[in-house]
């Protein structure tokens, strides 16, 4: 596929990710990613050292529907919202259908009593469907820089 | 400096008493029980708590929050309140364990069926979360192990993992989480861990509420007189007991740090 096509398709997905996270309208979340997918949150310790588990570890879209039903109906949390910050996209295509793209982040947690702070920052290490319009994740990793994580997460990175 | 089941322990008092004599013979059946072979590390992530060491403590010897608190298990219809159980508490108070047991194949069937009829109810949409074996082959689905001041050992289902207590001021602990699976562990097994992972660690559908539930107390604590609050369910001792629905464990661990601080 010509290049600046699959950069405008890679760079819209990510762009549309974290637009959804942080005006809220997680229901939309699972449908980023292809059914058969990974979305896992790990440390740069835990993947550098190819340590398995994740904070998160999703095997299925089913189970993003999950976390996503748990946090509006089951789970207790102080309120808040993210403001994610994603840096350029580096895009490289594996084949006709696959993309891979590298980007960094950062995310500010917004309290509901206004208080802010530096939440997370990272890597989202994607591998991206590029057979349906707009694009899919296939896996979406996403790499903390620190192993420290404040409080909780609950609302997806 | 002393082991058991891989895990290392040490103190800086020339007196300390061995290690099986300060964790009693009890714990050190609990500890046994879980690290029955040889382990292997799965990944390591920490919590940080908005509040005090010691509320963490408490949390981790209390009973009653579990099925108060963390909503996910009945939210989703999983768990039923009423599973056998117990509280083991060693001579001092510090150390102990509870247990909760499960008909792991019930729970199956009884889920399986249940998606297939109700559509109002909510359901997971993939139940491989919670879909567990009985790898201890004893029906116990929950042990959570505490050894004073700093260290619980949890198995949750087929989740093992280590926590150590940090502090890191009067308002700020560190939890670290080591996450474990076992060297004889096929494919599915570590993959069956890592699922359930999702209910442990900073993000669990369980543990995450844990993170904040302290510092709601903490910062409640401030309006109490003196800077103090005690809310007390009834009893005085800390002995084992064949049910969980008590606060002995709790009362175990402050007529330990009482001893070592004094009044």
């Amino acid at each position: 596929m010509d290049d600046l096509t699959v950069r405008l398709g890679v760079n819209e997905l990510i762009a549309a990710y974290v637009d959804c996270i942080d005006e809220d309208r997680l229901e939309e979340w699972p449908d980023f990613f292809v059914e058969q997918c990974r979305y896992v949150i790990t440390s740069r310790a835990s993947h550098e050292a190819g340590l398995p588990h994740g904070v998160v570890y999703a095997a299925s879209r089913g189970m993003l529907v999950d976390r996503v039903t748990a946090l509006r109906r089951a789970n207790i949390f102080e309120p808040h919202r993210y403001r994610h910050i994603v840096g350029p996209i580096r895009v490289e295509q594996v084949d006709a259908t696959v993309a891979r793209a590298h980007s960094n982040f950062i995310a500010v947690r917004v309290m509901h009593d206004g208080e802010m702070s530096l939440f997370a920052a990272g890597r989202y290490l994607d591998r991206i469907d590029m057979t349906s319009n707009p694009y899919r994740f296939i896996e979406r990793l996403v790499v903390l820089d620190s192993q420290k994580i404040d409080t909780l997460l609950v609302i997806p990175l | 400096m002393s082991e058991i089941c891989g895990l290392v322990f040490g103190s800086f008092r020339d007196d300390a008493p061995d290690l099986e004599s300060y964790l009693g013979p009890q714990v050190v059946g609990g500890i046994r029980r879980v690290l029955n072979r040889p382990a292997r590390i799965l990944g390591r992530s920490t919590q940080v708590l908005p509040n005090n060491w010691k509320l963490y403590s408490e949390n981790t010897k209390d009973t009653y929050h579990a099925s108060i608190l963390h909503s996910f298990l009945t939210t989703f219809r999983i768990n039923r309140l009423s599973m056998p159980g117990g509280i083991y508490i060693d001579d001092t108070g510090g150390n102990h364990f509870s247990q909760a047991k499960l008909d792991y194949a019930a729970e199956d069937a009884d889920y399986k069926r249940e998606g297939l009829r109700s559509d109002t109810d909510l359901r997971l949409e993939d139940p491989s979360v919670i879909e567990s074996v009985d790898e201890y082959g004893d029906s116990v689905s929950v042990q959570i192990l505490t050894i004073f001041p700093s260290m619980i050992l949890q198995q949750i289902r087929n989740t093992i993992a280590v926590r150590v207590i940090r502090p890191r001021g009067v308002e700020k602990t560190e939890l670290d989480w080591i996450h474990l699976g076992f060297a004889d562990d096929d494919e599915a097994m570590t993959e069956r861990r890592l699922r359930q992972g999702n209910m442990v660690g900073a993000a669990g559908y369980i543990s995450m509420e844990d993170g904040c539930v302290g510092g709601f107390v903490q910062r409640a604590l401030r309006f109490n007189d003196a800077d103090s609050g005690v809310v007390m369910m009834g009893g005085y001792d800390a002995a084992s007991q064949p049910f969980r629905s008590s606060e002995a464990a709790i009362r175990g661990f402050w007529k330990k740090y009482r001893a070592l601080i004094g009044d």
